[in-house]
């Protein structure tokens, strides 16, 4: 980054580009459960690098840089749109035809491993129903399980691209497992 | 500290965090149920999202689309 911030090296971005490109894009896709808003704003997100480089710091590390300027662009996109992010509307189709109508927890989910038809097709409910649960999640939560569960980033480093405290990190995604659980119970016994 | 055993499973502490975490899970079995327990119900988060496949490309049209930006008379 020092590369490109002082020599403006062509080659230096663009190996941030490809270095940064699965691992971004797959956070903005989760953010955004949208592949072609994804792929707008991962480009806006490394545009938006570019015209900020010369602010760039020595010693400051890019990676939680990066994620700032990415969730501050997809949220940006989000309100624009006026809406959350995309669901999908096969999955409330098919939640009022689950058989059993009995309370269970997430820990059930781990139970059911025969590897029928039958338990595949409910695997993959749960895993729509799952996705919809987290797009469902108001945003200050959402943005902490992406970031910290499905990104693996530290504590610190999800405060320091929300601009946080850490532990208001670490009560938000505590507080987001919970209410996915209970969303869980409530979707079990309804 | 049930944050902080969240935090410890997704390897989201800074070492001294997590040696602290160790230290206590070897002293106590009720934080140890309470890990295991908060270990399985993460899991299913794992299928929450398929890996979604990256676009043929993406990162080579950015780069052209940041050279076109490199190309305009600077603003700055």
């Amino acid at each position: 980054m020092l590369r490109y911030r002082d020599r403006s090296d062509q080659d230096a971005f663009d190996q941030l580009v490809h270095r940064y490109e699965r691992e971004l894009y797959s956070y903005l896709y989760r953010y955004l459960g949208d592949a072609g808003l994804a792929e707008e704003v991962f480009q806006s997100t490394f545009l938006r690098l570019h015209q900020s480089r010369r602010l760039y710091q020595d010693g400051k590390r890019l990676r939680p840089w990066l994620y700032s300027i990415a969730t501050h662009q997809a949220i940006d996109v989000l309100r624009k749109l006026g809406r959350q992010p995309k669901v999908s509307l096969d999955r409330a189709e098919s939640a009022g035809e689950r058989p059993d109508g009995g309370e269970g927890s997430l820990l059930d989910l781990l139970e059911a491993e025969t590897p029928t038809p039958l338990v595949e097709a409910e695997n993959a409910e749960h895993r729509a129903w799952m996705r919809e649960a987290v797009s469902r999640l108001p945003e200050h939560l959402r943005s902490v399980v992406l970031l910290v569960y499905f990104q693996g980033l530290k504590y610190n480093d999800a405060a320091e691209i929300l601009q946080i405290a850490p532990g208001t990190v670490k009560s938000r995604l505590n507080a987001a497992v919970a209410k996915l659980n209970a969303e869980w119970k409530r979707w079990q016994s309804g | 500290m049930h944050n902080e055993l969240i935090g410890y499973l997704l390897g989201a502490l800074d070492a001294s965090e997590h040696l602290a975490i160790d230290q206590h899970l070897e002293s106590s079995a009720e934080a140890r149920l309470q890990l295991e327990i908060l270990r399985r119900c993460l899991l299913p988060l794992e299928i929450a999202f398929e890996q979604c496949a990256v676009p043929d490309g993406l990162a080579r049209r950015t780069c052209l689309r940041i050279r076109a930006e490199f190309a305009e008379p600077s603003q700055e």
